[in-house]
Formats: C-alpha cells, sequence, structure tokens
C-alpha cells in the first residue's frame, strides 16, 4: 500500500467511525429512547412500537449514504464508475455462485459453531441483535424490505467506495479486500451486545468481506455484490426469526 | 500470473468449499415446510434426488466459470481407471478400517460393516442420486479444486491434496468428527488418483463412483436406530 492508499483508508474509516457513533451514541439510553419514542409517536400518530424500527433505519441510512458522499469527494470517485456493470453470462453466474457460496461458508461456520459447543441457539442470537429486533417489529414485507436495502447502503460504502477508493488508490486487491472487511466487520461486531451475538455476526461479515470484495474486484462493479449482501440480509434475518426459540417481544408496545 | 484469474480462482475456490451446506439447509426449509411433495415418492428419496440435483447444478456453475482446462485423457490409457474401481472397492472398508480403529481406542464396542439407516431405503433412485452426488463432488473437490490449487494457484501438490481432502472430509461434518476422519481419508485417495491420472477428473470420479455404488448395493443395512 501506498501513502495516497493508507491516507484514503483513515478517511474512510473516520467515516465509518462517525456514522456508527451518529446512529448509536444519542439514543444509548433507555431513558432517551422512551422520550423520542413518545415524542414521535404523540406528534405524528405513529404507533410507539414501529417510532424506532422506522427512525433508526432512516438515520442510519442517511449516515451511510452521506458517509459514501463524503469519502467520494474526498476520493474523486465517481458513482456511475462504481456502479456500471456490463451484464454478462459469465458475470451473471459469478454471482449465483457468491451469493450460494456466501450462504453455504457461512451455514459452515455456523455449523463448526454447533459442534465446538452444542447448545448455543445461532437464530436466537441473530434475532437478539437490537436493530435485528427493531426491524422484526415491522410488519411482515418489511422484515425483508428494510434489511435488504441497510444491506445496498452497507455494501455500497464498504465494497463501492472503501474498496473501489483503496484499489483506485493504488492499493493490492488482497490488502483493499483486508482493509475493507476488517472495518466492516469491526462495525458490525459494534452493533451487538452479546459473545454470541458478536461471534455470529463477525463470522458472516468476514464471509461477505471477502465473497463480497473479491466478485467486486473481479467484476469492476459494487452492483453485483450489493445484491449478493441484500438477498443474504434479506434471507438470514427471515429465517432466524422463524427458527429461534419464541421470545417475548423485546420492543416496548 | 494474471491478477484476475488468480482471484477469480480464489473466490471459485472459497464459494465452493461446502457446497452441501447450503443445500441441506434450504432443502431443509423447503421439504419441511412441505411447499415440495412430490406424488407417489418417499419424501426421504425426493431429498436425495433434489440435493444431488442441487450439487450438480453447482458443479456445473463451477465448472463453467473456473478458469480450469479440462482434460479427459490419462497417461497409461485404462491402467489409472483400472487402479481407480479397485480403490473404489476397497475404498468402504478403508473408512471402516479408520473408523474401528477410533473405536478400538476409545474402547468401545466394534460394530459390523453396514450401512447407516439414514442412508435411506434401497432403491435404484438412491442409487442414482448417490451416482450423482459422486459426479458433483469430483467435478468440485477434485476437476475444480485441485486443479486450481495445484495447476493455477501454484501450491505444491502434496499441499493441495492433503487441503482438498480436508475441506471434503468437512463437508461431512453433520455426521460428526469420525465421518469427517474418514471422508478426509478416501479425499487424500482420491486427489492422489487426480493427480496420478493425469489431472483427468473422469479417475477419481469412476472410483467414487464405485465406492457409492457397492455401498449401497453391496453392504448389508442396519436396521435398529
Amino acid at each position: 500500500m501506498n501513502w495516497d492508499a493508507y491516507l484514503f483508508a483513515a478517511v474512510a474509516i473516520g467515516a465509518t467511525a462517525l456514522w456508527l457513533a451518529l446512529y448509536r451514541l444519542p439514543f444509548r439510553k433507555a431513558r432517551t429512547r422512551q422520550r423520542v419514542r413518545l415524542a414521535v409517536a404523540s406528534r405524528t400518530g405513529l404507533p410507539g412500537r414501529y417510532v424506532f424500527p422506522i427512525l433508526g433505519t432512516v438515520i442510519y441510512l442517511a449516515l451511510g449514504i452521506a458517509a459514501a458522499a463524503a469519502v467520494m469527494a474526498f476520493g474523486g470517485l465517481d458513482l456511475l464508475d462504481l456502479l456500471a456493470w456490463p451484464i454478462t453470462a459469465e458475470g451473471v453466474g459469478l454471482l449465483v455462485l457468491s451469493a450460494v457460496g456466501a450462504s453455504a461458508l457461512t451455514a459452515f461456520a455456523m455449523s463448526v459453531l454447533y459442534a465446538v459447543r452444542p447448545t448455543v441457539d445461532v437464530p436466537g442470537a441473530v434475532t437478539g441483535v437490537r436493530w435485528v429486533q427493531e426491524i422484526l417489529a415491522l410488519p411482515r414485507g418489511w422484515r425483508y424490505a428494510v434489511p435488504a436495502i441497510s444491506a445496498a447502503v452497507e455494501e455500497f460504502f464498504f465494497r463501492g467506495v472503501f474498496l473501489g477508493g483503496l484499489l483506485a488508490a493504488g492499493a493490492p486487491v488482497w490488502a483493499a479486500v483486508v482493509v475493507s472487511g476488517a472495518v466492516f466487520a469491526a462495525g458490525q461486531v459494534l452493533l451487538t451486545e452479546s459473545a454470541l451475538q458478536a461471534a455470529v455476526l463477525a463470522l458472516s461479515s468476514v464471509v461477505l468481506a471477502v465473497v463480497c470484495g473479491l466478485l467486486t474486484a473481479i467484476e469492476g462493479s459494487v452492483l453485483p455484490a450489493i445484491l449478493v449482501h441484500a438477498s443474504f440480509a434479506g434471507y438470514y434475518t427471515q429465517t432466524s426469526a422463524r427458527r429461534a426459540a419464541p421470545a417475548p417481544a423485546a420492543v416496548p408496545r | 500470473m494474471n491478477t484476475r484469474t488468480h482471484f477469480l480462482s480464489v473466490l471459485v475456490l472459497l464459494c465452493t468449499a461446502f457446497p452441501a451446506q447450503a443445500f441441506r439447509l434450504s432443502l431443509a426449509g423447503l421439504l419441511g415446510g412441505a411447499t415440495v411433495r412430490v406424488r407417489r415418492l418417499d419424501p426421504a428419496v425426493a431429498g436425495q434426488l433434489l440435493f444431488a440435483a442441487a450439487l450438480l447444478a453447482m458443479a456445473g456453475l463451477a465448472a463453467a466459470l473456473a478458469p480450469v482446462s479440462w482434460t479427459f485423457a490419462s497417461p497409461d490409457g485404462w491402467r489409472w481407471y483400472a487402479v481407480a474401481a479397485g480403490f473404489g472397492v476397497l475404498a468402504p472398508f478403508l473408512e471402516w478400517a479408520a473408523g474401528a480403529v477410533v473405536l478400538l481406542v476409545r474402547h468401545r464396542r466394534l460394530p459390523g460393516l453396514a450401512v447407516h439407516r439414514l442412508a435411506g431405503p434401497g432403491s435404484t433412485l438412491v442409487v442414482l442420486a448417490a451416482l450423482g452426488v459422486a459426479v458433483a463432488e469430483e467435478v468440485v473437490f477434485r476437476g475444480v479444486g485441485l486443479h486450481l490449487l495445484d495447476g493455477v494457484l501454484g501450491w505444491p501438490a502434496w499441499a493441495a491434496v492433503a487441503l482438498t481432502a480436508l475441506v471434503y472430509g468437512l463437508n461431512h461434518l453433520y455426521f460428526g468428527a469420525v465421518t469427517v476422519g474418514q471422508k478426509t481419508l478416501t479425499g487424500l485417495g482420491f486427489g492422489a488418483l487426480f493427480l496420478l491420472g493425469g489431472g483427468n477428473v473422469l479417475v477419481p470420479l469412476l472410483a467414487h463412483a464405485v465406492q457409492n455404488v457397492v455401498v449401497l448395493t453391496a453392504l448389508p443395512r442396519r436396521v435398529s436406530a
């Protein structure tokens, strides 16, 4: 890696930190959350249980897009350059293989987790993550859409802007995949509350970071990786909710 | 080396490393949800056929995408096919012996050589499904995996054979640690056959097909649980 790449990585890490801090820190206290919930619900007539799923998602997406725009401006990146994907039979085949491969590798990582400690409840851990809980409070159709849209924004930031910018700054592919992937995985782990949640999200984030990172580098566009990540997130949030042991609703009604 | 070829090889290797995982999970959801009901077909048999078809589709995709040059000729003509057939007949006994050693070390009672009841009922369709799985596994692990590691990424032959055998074994983690060891052992044999046979996937494929047919047709079935 050269100095340009190091500088770009530092700016992108700073933007990621700011994104997650502004998303998480203002609402870390239960009391603040309750006050915001009541304030929004009383002013808009929105049911209280939907306030944080909607508000949290909007803030997360807006901050992610703002972070992506800022880092793109710093690195002189062009939106169309990052997204343009000439559709070929080989590219579509690779997209399908990557989607199946990401889910196979994650499933294998989870089966190793079960083999090491047979009593763990992986689906329960996934549904226990706060943002997943919030999403699961939404009506059925939105439970697919919200994780998929969030995943698309994350993918655009980490594999499109971050990885693409590192490659444009002259970093080798392996270094770009490792650095952008490590920051992505660290961000996912920071949004968890228990050791098992952290392990599950870290494993699946590393799988996605490597598969989507290589796919982006090979195809020269982040679009196929966005499709892989979005389908992955929509699918796993759903199946985890279906398989987890029934628990009392964690989001206050 | 061309970097695109390099990273394409790594991506294909990673995505095809654990094919069974993806399909076991999705098929469990599909069949468990009772969305697929094939009439007049035992659900266990239907599951095996679906699994084989999914695995074959994935192997075909990997074979089409991987930067691999295919050869279907071996040095010394038929000789390696004969060796492969012999290995295929021996393989079930090798696996049984490896398992027996583990059980003896642990001072457990030694069961006779038999097919596990989860293998499903003895029918032509089950044998066909097992043949399909053998084809898919050899294409994925030897034709694509071993070829990419040994021929494209330039790994030493022994390391490439060892890694593909280990990954092939780990695909059977669902059946327990002993099975992983047994499958790694036969995986080493299939890998060696692939390289000795001049990188011709048909050689280990013959061995694997013979092994699966011997297991399902010649061995006695364990009836009790």
